[in-house]
């Protein structure tokens, strides 16, 4: 009887130890391996994303600019996809062949992107009318689920640098913030950037349940976690999208850039950079990459580089009312100084030239003939103000005001990237010149008072000098939005505030008398337009490396000015010969809403003028 | 209350009934679990499940055992026989007139419901061997009679294996535990356990790798022959260090040889200077070790189809396996029971489960719902029932006074015990993937039913023996 006592022991023992070895089995499982638990999380639940619509962008007139255009996309679960499935039929509606159709089926079953029970895209970028033929058969093809992403589209060709255009979410900013997953879109230049927590909007969230074949069963918790897109805002431009693509017209065939404002806000009515390119190009799209690569590949043209800003010139004799201005408020000079022009201007053995023009016996007269030895002179009196020797604090004093004018600094457009020129400073020079026995004098720079020299500027700091002469002393921050469909949306206060330039009122009625003159009988003559005051002036870059650049900046009318413009023509030559006559149609245009018949030739000439 | 009922609440056991009970209350629940495969509790119909046929089985297993209760208790050792001749008739019936489901014929279908003779066999067998083993003529280690008893169990072994069902085939091996029991010799177990593992070990590493470790283990057994037999003891521990340092460098032949050598002299050794009794003893063992070694991994390379050897390796070498294949019943089971954690997500409330992500979890892998619904407290106290009620039956069994009672006993012992233990390990992938029932829990009339008769035939059996 003890051996059997042994035996049941064994026995219970036994079954005992197994039992243990279960239970820690299952503490294992249950409690310190948490893989399992993340797993059946992964497997059963699945996170839908839904996304917002961006938001529109009009124009001031409220034309569309920018809208959204519903591209369509067939994704596939392979485990649901039946076998008998009429292929033919599907291929035709799809306008795909049989090998497409096998090829897009055949994931790599094994590798962690694809599974047989969750979906992948099986084809891309469905033509909306392919696609709406397929979907009345759609119940056909079980395992198939249509899916839809709006893309930007543009019922225009024009202000492609202005809009900018969308690209995936690169690395940098996906491990950066948290908004964004791999895949989605975002703005990568222009306004789509600037404003792209705007326009963005919110992306909802669906959590829904699946079953074994991936098949979504029930929402989880009804919902209760689920959240709806919320659509990004739509924005008002500030541009004129006739004006934009009147301008872009007229500088077809030539490098440069226009920019007009209006004065009495600052709205940048159009920016143009030419060459440039279609938007519709850069579209989200199955043809984009090859668009993009040409674009990005014109090193002559260069189409991606914005001109308007993101380019600096030497601003040329537009320059000169500028100056003018800043000498009678430092009272180095007076309007109705006289000033001997020979047709050069003569510092000791150097002579620096000018042009055949009558004499020069006041500054009107000077602007109206854009006379440099008078220039020059008023230049050199500004710097050597503290005399002679002390050239750099006549400088500072010029940089001074230069700054409170917008040159040499971002004005702050609402537009990434802008360039902010260059305004020589004396330490410029003093590292230029770095000669211990002689310093640099006003002699040495004065090439600066006739806008040449060191001096660059953008077209938008041209446009707003020109803007600062209309307003007669201020000027509003230039900016390319103005409003929203967004009810609390404000734009910037420093869009809305008045930039004084800290020169007096009565300063201005010479100069701009110059000005009137420079296009009614001087220079500018070509920018005249019949029944509008237009005052101007015109610029001729000297460039080393080829044809000189063609400058004007104007204003009209001149009592209510309603636009200031600056036109920068690369290679043009004398600016009064291709930038005034485009000034001259641009205000026309935007003034009468039309080219009247007196204008016709000139715009004719401009359009065949081809300089590329 | 009449004094006859007083009587028999007071003499039944009632640990074991209330164990019965709470195991079959936790299955029906699990089972109305894994019918509702809506994920929202508001679709989970209380009357659906009430008319359902789990709740008609539930009642069919409950009367069944109360009729065991009332039933006299002479009836089972008096009709062992003509049960057992109506256990393999009903098997060999269903050969014939069984339904072919996947190529199996294992099931009775009448009226829309279906009987699983292989189960009533389970029940019928146990009565049988209990009968033939209390017979006063009967001793364990005869072997006329030892071949008479695995006549009795290889019978309906012979016809179930015919329908095909290994599952419930290998239930069977439980009545070991009766032989056992009624006097079996240990040192067959001992061999039988030694062969097992030496199995198990094959199908996982190559033969060369466990014949050294055999032999190093044989090094050790030779101690048992000196009287200070450390020296030895710590040689091989040595030589079986040595070897595994080499067997992780990838040198299989330089230790095995070595340590083959060293076996080899120190038996000569050992079987001049002492006995050559033991010496042959370990030496048999080792080279029926080593043949089984060899042929095993033979066969599982040679004779074995794809599929098969893919049973073995989702047990033995998961790692080997496709988890989108073979693999995946076991691993979203894993998944199932894993993601419950300590409390589980709470009933009706397991996605996994819910979703059909797991398959035959009404059945085979009844424990993915429990595991994930309940969490580990669930399986702990699941595994605890089963412990409980375990631990009962063989205090029925010792303490009743008629050998049938015992050898009934341990049979019911024998099947609950193993068809929990694989159930359990296989739904974890702790256990092959074998077909067996979880008793009490896992859907399936005739088992539920056929169980609950061994206990209500226990339980009236044990009442009995104190009344006298």
């Amino acid at each position: 009887m003890a051996k059997s006592i042994e035996r049941h022991t064994i026995i219970l023992g036994f079954c005992l130890i197994c039992f243990s070895s279960l239970i820690i089995k299952a503490a294992q499982l249950q409690i310190f391996d948490k893989t399992y638990a993340e797993r059946a999380e992964r497997t059963t639940l699945d996170k839908i994303t839904l996304y917002p619509s961006r938001g529109l962008i009009f124009d001031r007139n409220e034309k569309l600019l920018v809208f959204n255009n519903p591209i369509y996309e067939l994704k596939a679960i392979y485990s649901q996809i039946s076998a008998d499935i009429d292929t033919q039929l599907f291929c035709t509606l799809l306008e795909i062949d049989k090998e497409t159709f096998s090829k897009n089926l055949d994931k790599n079953w094994r590798s962690n992107r694809y599974s047989k029970s969750t979906p992948f895209v099986f084809l891309s970028k469905i033509d909306p009318e392919i696609f709406s033929r397929f979907q009345e058969y759609l119940h056909e093809f079980q395992g198939f689920y249509p899916s839809i992403r709006n893309i930007r589209s543009y019922p225009h060709s024009s202000a492609g640098h202005v809009l900018g255009y969308m690209g995936e979410v690169d690395q940098k900013i996906l491990t950066d913030s948290s908004t964004y997953q791999l895949g989605d879109y975002i703005g990568k230049t222009g306004l789509e950037k600037t404003y792209e927590n705007l326009l963005r909007g919110e992306k909802g969230h669906r959590f829904v349940l699946k079953d074994n074949f991936g098949r979504e069963v029930a929402s989880l918790d009804k919902g209760k976690l689920d959240s709806f897109p919320t659509s990004g805002s739509d924005l008002v431009s500030t541009l004129d999208l006739d004006l934009q693509a009147y301008g872009e017209e007229l500088m077809q065939g030539k490098r440069g850039s226009i920019i007009a404002i209006e004065p009495s806000t600052g709205e940048i009515l159009c920016m143009i950079s030419a060459p440039n390119y279609d938007p519709n190009d850069l579209k989200l799209g199955s043809q984009r990459g090859e668009a993009f690569k040409k674009l990005y590949q014109d090193s002559i043209n260069k189409p991606f580089l914005d001109r308007a800003i993101n380019a600096k010139y030497p601003p040329g004799s537009i320059f000169k009312p500028i100056l003018s201005l800043i000498a009678f408020q430092e009272g180095v000079s007076y309007p109705s100084k006289y000033v001997p022009c020979k047709g050069y201007y003569q510092y000791k053995t150097f002579k620096y030239k000018c042009h055949e023009h009558s004499p020069t016996g006041n500054v009107k007269i000077a602007l109206q003939h854009s006379c440099n030895s008078y220039f020059f002179s008023m230049v050199r009196d500004l710097i050597e103000i503290e005399g002679f020797d002390s050239p750099e604090i006549g400088l500072t004093k010029l940089n001074n005001y230069l700054d409170k004018f917008g040159l040499g600094r971002s004005l702050g457009l609402d537009h990434f990237n802008e360039t902010k020129g260059f305004v020589p400073t004396p330490a410029f020079y003093n590292k230029l010149y770095d000669d211990p026995y002689s310093r640099w004098k006003s002699t040495y720079i004065m090439s600066i008072g006739i806008g040449q020299g060191e001096l660059e500027l953008t077209t938008l700091q041209m446009a707003n000098l020109a803007a600062i002469l209309a307003n007669r002393g201020h000027y509003f921050t230039p900016h390319l939005i103005k409003g929203s469909g967004d009810l609390s949306f404000r734009i910037h206060p420093k869009y809305k505030r008045k930039n004084y330039v800290g020169i007096d009122l009565k300063h201005f009625e010479p100069v701009l008398e110059g000005m009137r003159r420079a296009v009614q009988y001087g220079t500018g003559f070509k920018a005249n337009v019949p029944g509008i005051e237009i005052l101007g002036k015109t610029g001729t870059s000297q460039n080393p490396f080829g044809e000189d650049h063609s400058v004007f900046f104007a204003f009209a009318p001149a009592d209510d000015p309603k636009i200031a413009i600056a036109v920068y023509v690369e290679n043009a030559g004398f600016g009064g010969d291709i930038a005034a006559p485009i000034a001259g149609l641009m205000i026309e245009k935007y003034i009468k809403g039309e080219t009247t018949p007196f204008m016709k030739n000139t715009e004719a000439f401009i359009l065949a003028k081809n300089l590329l | 209350m009449s004094a006859k009922s007083k009587a028999i609440n007071r003499e039944l056991d009632g640990i074991t009934i209330s164990v019965y009970l709470a195991l079959l209350l936790i299955g029906w629940l699990m089972i109305a679990a894994t019918n509702t495969t809506f994920i929202d509790n508001e679709n989970f119909s209380i009357t659906e499940l009430l008319l359902s046929k789990e709740t008609m089985w539930f009642g069919v297993a409950i009367a069944s055992f109360f009729a065991c209760l009332i039933i006299d208790a002479k009836v089972w050792n008096s009709f062992a026989w003509i049960i057992y001749g109506i256990g393999i008739i009903l098997l060999m019936g269903v050969l014939i007139f069984g339904a072919d489901i996947k190529g199996a014929r294992s099931w009775y279908n009448f009226l829309g419901y279906s009987f699983q003779p292989a189960e009533f066999a389970k029940l019928a067998t146990s009565l049988g061997v209990a009968a033939f083993l209390s017979l006063s003529i009967t001793a364990a280690n005869d072997l006329r009679n030892t071949a008479t008893f695995f006549g009795i169990v290889m019978l309906p072994v012979f016809f179930i294996l015919l329908q095909p069902d290994a599952g419930s085939a290998i239930t069977f091996l439980s009545f070991f535990i009766v032989f056992y029991r009624a006097g079996a010799p240990s040192i067959y177990y001992l061999i039988a356990f030694f062969m097992f593992f030496v199995l198990i070990l094959s199908l996982m590493f190559q033969p060369i790798y466990v014949i050294t470790g055999m032999s190093v283990l044989a090094l050790g057994l030779l101690s048992i022959n000196y009287k200070q037999p450390l020296l030895l003891i710590s040689f091989s521990a040595l030589s079986g260090l040595f070897a595994l340092v080499f067997m992780i460098n990838g040198y299989i032949l330089v230790p095995f040889l070595l340590v083959l050598g060293s076996l080899i002299i120190t038996a000569f050794y050992t079987g001049f200077k002492k006995k050559w009794n033991n010496v042959l003893f370990i030496g048999i063992l080792l080279v029926f070790g080593s043949g089984l070694s060899v042929s095993s991994s033979w066969a599982y390379n040679n004779v074995l189809k794809p599929h098969q050897q893919d049973r073995i390796n989702v047990w033995l070498n998961p790692e080997k396996c496709d988890p989108q294949g073979s693999l995946y019943n076991v691993n979203q089971s894993k998944i199932a029971i894993g993601s419950g954690g300590l409390y589980g997500k709470g009933f009706l409330n397991g996605e996994m489960t819910k979703l059909n992500y797991v398959p035959e979890q009404s059945t085979d892998f009844i424990v993915s719902t429990l595991g994930e619904e309940q969490g580990f407290i669930g399986v702990l106290g699941v595994l605890i029932l089963f412990s409980i009620l375990l631990i009962r039956i063989i205090v029925m069994a010792e303490r009743a006074n008629s050998t049938f009672v015992t050898y009934f006993a341990y049979a019911v012992f024998g099947f609950l015990f193993l068809q929990s233990f694989i159930n359990i390990g296989m739904a974890m992938g702790f256990m092959p993937v074998i077909g067996i029932p979880l008793p009490f829990i896992s859907k399936g009339g005739t088992s539920l039913v056929v169980v609950s008769l061994m206990i209500g035939i226990l339980v009236k059996l044990d009442m009995v023996r104190r009344r006298v």
